[in-house]
């Protein structure tokens, strides 16, 4: 079995995996109930002064039978007073000394708020804190979470404030509602965080009901922008954590999250850079025994591969993960029909004939039974058909040998560059 | 079909290299690659340049003549 041990920024935990701060979280029965089960680590419910919530708060998209796909929440931080959470954080990481018990915070963007909290939550020995820049809804109108979280200069200072006065590892978490996720990183990096979390909540409204013409969730008829998570986020999730990893002045780890449903997700943000992940709706749809099936999944993985430690996964795609201007144009591949597998839908035709580029031909054998061929001269290698196809390996997407060695968009821009140097030269 | 149009268009770019041309200008604009060839030759008494244009349509025949283009950077330290 291999070490699946972590150390974010000196937070350290027996496995990869945390709970997100959310819901599941939310009180020392849930967290000490979690850690039974085997979570590695777990952020509280985010901190603050207490809220008052909506009813209702969730909604979900279904996608063709896939339940929860997609999850929103217009749900806002802890509606309990901190002295009460600070008791059960207390007793919790008591029982649980080797788990990591992170603090999410979240306060107006004042010096001595930060400041007031900050020594409140490490009094009672929590391993880290979690900056809560992220929330969309409700106390971003407050001026808190991503209404901070989207001003680089604001997520600074306030980094900057908390590490005036914090003893243990800060992480700062940020907001996807941003263009540029780095950005943002930077600027936590720039005010001292320790390490960077990704990602909160997307700003989302999930439907609008076709009887009574309300937004999806509704509060007494009337809706308001929520916060989008779930297996539907992950690309978007990926994607931030994957240039954040390989921004030259990013250096601190990543804690990655968003759409995190089992032990692949988790494999996928680490080789991308994530030193560790968290998961919210996964735990909201099964519960915290998912925990189980992440753990064994990610030890047969590390044993197959021959890995002794979790912790060497992180980080090897990232210098795989490139501008598109250096991918390679001369490389090339073509879809490959296998007509024993094929059962004749037809989609991947269609697909090509209607949105790619028309090169998947209708034959008839000599018996006269029909086939699909494709021309892969003409197939520009999109993995349209790929895609569509119902049946598991009916089509291959196969490597073409180039007869050129390879060449980038910015080489060959570089290449016509030159040209226009010498051009000019003789002139 | 587009792997037809890439080997006339092939055809025409390889067709000046065969007779010595190099490539002497890429310029693109909305209406696609435009490539300027040229083949200098000497007699005794003058040089002699010859000028070529050809525009090229399709996007393999793009990326066809750029590849040549940096294969004979790589080949003529001083290409003109
Ligand atoms: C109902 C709900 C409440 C949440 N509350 C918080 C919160 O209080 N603080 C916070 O930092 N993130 C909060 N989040 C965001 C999650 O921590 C996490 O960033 C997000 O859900 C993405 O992970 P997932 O796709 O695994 O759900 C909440 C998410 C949900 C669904
Ligand atoms: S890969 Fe794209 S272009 Fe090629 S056959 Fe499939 S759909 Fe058509
Ligand atoms: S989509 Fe797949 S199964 Fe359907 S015709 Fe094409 S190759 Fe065959």
């Amino acid at each position: 079995m291999a070490d699946l041990s972590i150390n974010l920024a000196g937070i350290k935990s027996p496995n990869p995996f945390w709970l997100a701060s959310a819901p599941p979280t939310n009180s020392g029965y849930q967290v000490q109930r979690a850690f039974e089960a085997g979570w590695g680590g777990a952020v509280w419910k985010t901190l603050g002064e207490p809220i008052l919530n909506v009813s209702s708060r969730f909604a979900a998209i279904s996608f063709n039978g896939q339940r929860v796909a997609g999850f929103n929440n217009i749900e806002l931080i802890t509606d309990r007073p901190l002295e009460v959470n600070l008791k059960e954080i207390y007793e919790t990481k008591k029982r649980f000394p080797d788990r990591a018990l992170v603090a999410s915070l979240m306060v107006e963007p004042k010096r001595e708020k930060w400041h007031e909290i900050v020594k409140k939550v490490e009094a009672v020995g929590v391993d880290g804190l979690e900056l809560n820049f992220g929330c969309p809804h409700g106390m971003a109108e407050r001026g808190m979470g991503s209404a901070s979280g989207q001003v680089p200069a604001l997520v600074e200072q306030q980094t900057y404030w908390v590490k005036e006065v914090a003893q243990t590892p800060v992480i700062v978490k940020l907001t996807p509602n941003i263009t540029d996720i780095t950005a943002t990183a930077e600027a936590a990096v720039k005010g001292g965080a320790d390490a960077i979390s990704m990602i909160n909540t997307i700003n989302s409204l999930m439907g609008v009901d076709l009887d009574t013409w309300n937004p999806i969730p509704h509060v007494a008829g009337k809706g308001a922008h929520g916060g989008y998570c779930g297996p539907a986020v992950k690309p978007i999730a990926l994607n931030m954590v994957a240039e954040c990893a390989r921004h030259p002045r990013i250096h601190v780890p990543i804690s990655g999250m968003g759409g995190v449903s089992s032990w692949k997700e988790a494999v996928e943000f680490m080789l991308m850079g994530a030193t560790g992940v968290q998961v919210c709706t996964a735990v909201m749809h099964h519960g915290f025994r998912i925990i189980e099936d992440m753990l064994d999944g990610l030890n047969h993985y590390l044993d197959e591969k021959g890995i002794a430690s979790v912790i060497d996964l992180v980080g090897k795609s990232v210098h795989k993960y490139s501008d598109w201007g250096d991918l390679d144009l001369n490389y090339k591949v073509a879809a490959r029909i296998d007509t024993d597998k094929c059962i004749n839908c037809n989609k991947c035709y269609i697909a090509c004939e209607d949105a790619s580029h028309q090169c998947i031909d209708r034959l008839k054998d000599a018996g006269g039974k029909e086939y699909l061929k494709v021309r892969e001269a003409d197939c520009v290698g999109c993995n349209l058909c790929s895609i569509v196809c119902p049946v598991d390996g009916a089509i291959e997407m196969v490597e073409v040998p180039s007869e050129h060695p390879p060449m980038t968009w910015n080489e060959r821009q570089a290449a016509i560059g030159v040209l226009a140097s010498c051009n000019i030269d003789t002139k | 079909m587009s792997y037809q149009e890439f080997l006339v268009e092939r055809e025409q770019i390889d067709y000046f290299i065969r007779r010595g041309y190099l490539i002497k200008r890429i310029y693109e604009n909305l209406s696609g690659t435009f490539v300027e060839f040229e083949l200098k030759r000497s007699n005794s008494s003058r040089e002699q340049k010859l000028q070529k244009t050809l525009h090229i349509y399709n996007a393999d025949a793009r990326k066809y003549v750029s590849s040549l283009l940096i294969q004979q950077l790589k080949q003529t330290a001083a290409p003109f």
